[in-house]
């Protein structure tokens, strides 16, 4: 019982500088609250490179970064971690973020308004001054080293009014508000990301811009930078333009079939 | 055309193939008989079947001579596709012989022409205006082509083409020339536009005193031409904007602008002007074959943009032509409607200082720059005539950016909405009015709305069985106590066979709204951890086994069940009952409701249903419809058939009084979904500012005390002021009223997912 299974914390460091473009002035927010060991949430449509950012700031600050995909079933135990019967003996198996706290490592908890709200409530006595990850099941309470960083992330435009990030919870973080990048950058992200020509990634981030026109206008969200990057793969994969626009775009976005015709319209325009 | 002419054209169109002379020679024989517009007909479509077969272009125009006469732009295009269908499947011989024993003439009568109207596609179409540029552009029906900013006027149908895709084409080429007009400031909304101008030394003086006379050539003596010369430079822009953006529309109506350029020839009345080929070369710039008038071209094509070129065109063309016919730019475009660009402008200058001034003001105020005590009316305007509105550097363009006002030598930078105004003033006059920050001093300084002591004359009102209701005045950052009075009664049901009628009428988007809701309702899902269930869940076994194993009590909740999801959600509807929903927006609304409770009772969530309207601040007026615990029954569907339109949308008090009905009721989840046609207003001085700052407080204390609001809007004209009043993410309108009823369900529907 007395035994602690853990991952290697290694497995989750950032070796290379990942290729991330500064909206505005985000990293020196980001660096700022690290400095003060303010817990960070980042809000923004889906696909604007939240994640991306987090793993270019744990490049930076040189912390590995654990990052948890949060759901419906997602449990406390799941979290902070469990025990485990290994032969005739029981063990415990840190989660994700018990690993994080015990290693100085950032935790990164993406989506974090699909998670049930009683799991998210752990996350509370870390997020505040105490810096504390109580584990229940072994009595023990860990104080989280200076290195430590609780990041959070989740999509305002996700429209729903039985997920909602609770007041107690936001109230803990710095925010960090993302949109879609300016055209240039989003054309220079789209084109290095997929290795396309600069006009491929121009046309793409142009018919990008004409879906977030329809947002709410029929669209409950324009195409993000991440499916305009998976476009371009799909395109230098040796799928026509239109055709890639289309199951890599639009079908993505809606199954109206009229927006879809409107959709594809703007694409023979623009191709 | 001579036979040189002929051949050079020839050369250009197959080139680089040389081919022999007396080839050439052969195949051109006939056509030297044929007049220049026959004779360019025929050389145009050797570039489509040269590279199909050199000798099939050789016979065709030997044939094509024969029949000359008979071949327009739509015939030509159907016996070329016939000819080479022919050709694909019996090769030579078989198209040469098609050709000698078809009867062009005849073709056209074969093929119904595929008419594709507006009203079909409307949807489709104002999609694509508002995907390709980023505007709230409308599309209407209407005899002329031609905008006035807002509003793209296009034909009620187009059957140009028997081919309906192609008529569809012609939608989206029109679309794309009238949206760039507006982009590129065509009509006025841009700098480039005051060069133009008759330039009146206060340009606001100028369009009040003669709405729509803005843009009027008066310098020229021939303004008729001016303007066409100047509408001619415009569709050049256009369609070099076109060119840059949209090369694969460009590609695509190719086709379709020959044909365009040919059915000019046949519609148009009146001689043939000096600038008919300048037309050709900007329409089909691709187009090798029209020799250009050299000149007028360079003059076009000239990278400048300023006033001295419309004169050097000007000069060129009237001295070329005296007593000229007026030109038609017609079918692709109409002229220019600079008078209806004025309206929209004036109502655009005219929202946009009242809205300035009530800005600023807010602002003055609440940065405490201005104070209400101290300062009486006069002195604000004196006040007002000192404070200097500061613009940054580069600060003319339409953005505003930077703007900061100055006050005592102390400048303070603006927010953000208010230099966008400021950017969208500029834009329309030329420069930013002092005057306009005097009057927001004026407003500021008397602190209190015009009209109050209206409203405070008739507070006396008897307000037995009405429910008082608070309302915020944010001029004075507070609340005016039991300022409104709203009665709640039931509507009175009408005996109608509307619900059927509407059943019956939406009969394919009710089947899929049961599916997609009764998905919502069966949506199973595992429940982990039970203490009794249909399997073991491995995951928590385990668990339980270590934590017995490490010497701690093991939990018992080792199984998983199959569940359906417990939504547990509570949700009131408001109903906009103005009298503004009158006609086919009431109707839409009522037949979306229909829909509505048939989604809500598949999925079975709790709802109820309430109409508002009222008039002044003591008779707001709450209808039920359907109270959350009644069933979806007979009286319900004889209300809804009931709901008609009202008096005035005075917002605040429903929405409160929702607040106070919802306290009564359980729910997880509480969903307050307003519909709506416009802007919170009343007969008194709820209006503007005053009427979205009551509202917008409202929608706060429903979110206080745990209620989502959110609204959808029928669109009716462009709402900038949505997302401060409900927030990002709490609302949407829908553009197409007759898609309310499906778009509703489907907002319930994504809503409560």
């Amino acid at each position: 019982m007395k035994k602690v299974l853990s991952e290697r914390i290694e497995e989750h460091v950032i070796a290379e500088e990942p290729f991330y473009i500064p909206q505005s002035n985000e990293i020196e927010i980001a660096l700022a609250a690290y400095e003060n060991q303010f817990p960070l949430l980042l809000k923004g449509p889906t696909g604007c490179g939240k994640t991306r950012f987090m793993h270019f700031l744990a490049w930076r600050l040189k912390l590995p970064i654990i990052t948890v995909s949060c759901h419906d079933d997602l449990s406390t135990s799941d979290l902070v971690g469990r025990y485990l019967v290994k032969g005739s003996e029981a063990v415990w198996m840190d989660g994700p973020l018990t690993l994080a706290v015990r290693n100085g490592a950032i935790c990164y908890l993406d989506e974090i308004v699909e998670a049930r709200k009683d799991t998210t409530v752990v996350i509370h006595p870390l997020g505040d001054d105490r810096r504390q990850l109580p584990i229940e099941k072994r009595g023990e309470i860990l104080t989280a080293p200076p290195e430590f960083m609780l990041a959070v992330s989740y999509n305002p435009g996700y429209q729903s009014v039985v997920k909602d990030l609770k007041i107690s919870t936001r109230q803990r973080f710095v925010s960090i508000s993302f949109e879609y990048p300016i055209r240039e950058i989003e054309r220079e992200i789209v084109a290095r990301e997929a290795g396309i020509e600069n006009d491929l990634a121009e046309k793409l981030v142009k018919i990008g811009h004409m879906t977030r026109n329809l947002k709410d206008s029929g669209l409950p969200e324009g195409a993000s930078t991440r499916l305009l990057i998976q476009t371009a793969f799909l395109v230098k994969a040796g799928i026509s333009t239109r055709r890639a626009c289309k199951a890599g775009i639009i079908e993505s976005l809606t199954d109206d079939s009229e927006l879809i015709d409107s959709l594809e319209d703007m694409t023979r325009a623009v191709f | 055309m001579d036979y040189i002419e002929l051949r050079k054209i020839f050369h250009e169109q197959v080139y680089p193939a040389q081919p022999n002379e007396w080839d050439i020679e052969d195949a051109l024989y006939d056509l030297e008989d044929l007049n220049e517009e026959q004779q360019r007909f025929l050389l145009q479509a050797v570039s489509t079947v040269w590279p199909i077969s050199h000798s099939l272009s050789f016979s065709f125009l030997k044939e094509g001579a024969r029949h000359a006469g008979k071949l327009d732009s739509e015939t030509l295009a159907e016996w070329l596709r016939r000819i080479l269908f022919n050709y694909e499947e019996g090769g030579l011989k078989k198209a040469r012989a098609y050709m000698a024993e078809s009867h062009p003439d005849q073709l056209l009568e074969e093929v119904e022409p595929a008419v594709v109207r507006l009203s079909e596609n409307l949807g489709r179409l104002t999609a694509y205006a508002r995907g390709i540029s980023g505007l709230e552009i409308k599309l209407q029906g209407s005899g002329l082509i031609y905008t006035d900013t807002e509003t793209i006027y296009l034909p009620e149908e187009v059957d140009f083409f028997i081919n309906s895709n192609k008529n569809l084409l012609f939608y989206k080429l029109i679309i794309s020339l009238q949206t760039s007009f507006i982009l590129q400031g065509s009509l006025g909304h841009s700098q480039s536009f005051q060069l133009w101008r008759s330039a009146p030394q206060r340009p606001e003086e100028k369009i009040k005193g003669s709405p729509g006379a803005i843009f009027s050539f008066e310098k020229f003596d021939d303004r008729q031409c001016a303007a066409e010369l100047y509408q001619l430079k415009e569709l050049y822009r256009s369609f070099q904007l076109l060119y840059r953006d949209f090369p694969g529309l460009i590609r695509e109506t190719a086709h379709i602008r020959r044909q365009l350029l040919h059915l000019r020839k046949v519609n148009q009345w009146g001689r043939k002007t000096i600038l008919e080929d300048l037309l050709r070369v900007i329409v089909l710039p691709e187009d090798r074959c029209i020799s250009p008038e050299s000149t007028l071209l360079s003059l076009l094509h000239t990278p400048q943009q300023g006033p001295e070129i419309l004169k050097k065109m000007y000069e060129y063309v009237t001295e070329r032509e005296k007593n000229r016919a007026p030109f038609n730019f017609y079918p692709f475009m109409d002229a220019f409607n600079f008078s209806e660009v004025g309206k929209v402008t004036e109502k655009r200058i005219e929202k946009n200082k009242k809205e300035f001034e009530t800005l600023l003001a807010d602002f003055l105020i609440k940065s405490e720059q201005i104070s209400l005590d101290r300062l009486d009316f006069d002195a604000t305007v004196e006040q007002g005539d000192s404070a200097r509105l500061q613009l940054a550097e580069g600060g003319t363009d339409d953005t505003g950016a930077g703007a900061s006002i100055t006050i005592d030598n102390k400048s303070i930078e603006l927010p953000e909405e208010i230099q966008a105004l400021i950017g969208s003033i500029q834009a329309d006059l030329g420069k930013m009015p002092d005057g306009y920050v005097s009057a927001a001093f004026g407003i500021a300084g008397q602190g209190r709305p015009a009209g109050e002591e209206e409203m405070e004359e008739i507070v006396e009102e008897s307000v037995e069985r009405f429910i008082p209701y608070d309302e915020w005045d944010y001029r004075r950052h507070g609340y005016r106590k039991n300022w409104c009075s709203l009665r709640q009664r039931t509507l009175t049901g009408v005996k109608s066979d509307f619900v059927e009628r509407t059943l019956v009428k939406h009969k394919k988007v009710l089947l899929k709204i049961r599916r997609q809701f009764e998905m919502m309702r069966t949506q199973e899902r595992f429940a982990r951890r039970r203490r009794y269930g249909d399997d073991l869940d491995l995951d928590a076994l385990v668990e339980s086994m270590g934590d017995q194993s490490a010497g701690l009590p093991p939990s018992e909740k080792v199984f998983i069940r199959l569940i359906r999801n417990q939504r547990s959600i509570s949700t009131n509807f408001l109903v906009d009952m103005s009298n503004s929903t009158e006609g086919w927006i009431g109707i839409a609304i009522k037949e979306a409701l229909v829909l509505l409770c048939e989604a809500m009772e598949t999925v079975g969530d709790r709802y109820g249903i309430f109409g508002f309207s009222g008039m002044r601040r003591m008779r707001s007026e709450v209808y039920k419809i359907k109270d959350i615990a009644e069933p979806y029954s007979r009286v319900v569907k004889e209300r809804i058939a009931a709901i008609g339109p009202k008096e005035y949308t005075r917002m605040g008090p429903p929405i409160r009084h929702m607040i106070k009905y919802f306290a009564d009721i359980e729910g997880k989840s509480r969903l307050l979904l307003i519909i709506s046609d416009g802007k919170p207003e009343d007969y008194d001085d709820y209006k503007g500012q005053y009427a979205i700052e009551d509202t917008r407080k409202a929608l706060a204390e429903a979110r206080g005390q745990g209620i989502h609001p959110y609204c959808i809007t029928i669109d009716q004209e462009s709402h900038d002021y949505l997302e401060h009043l409900f927030g990002r993410g709490n609302y949407t309108y829908v553009n197409n009223i007759e898609q309310l009823p499906s778009r509703l369900t489907e907002i319930y529907r994504l809503l409560t997912r």
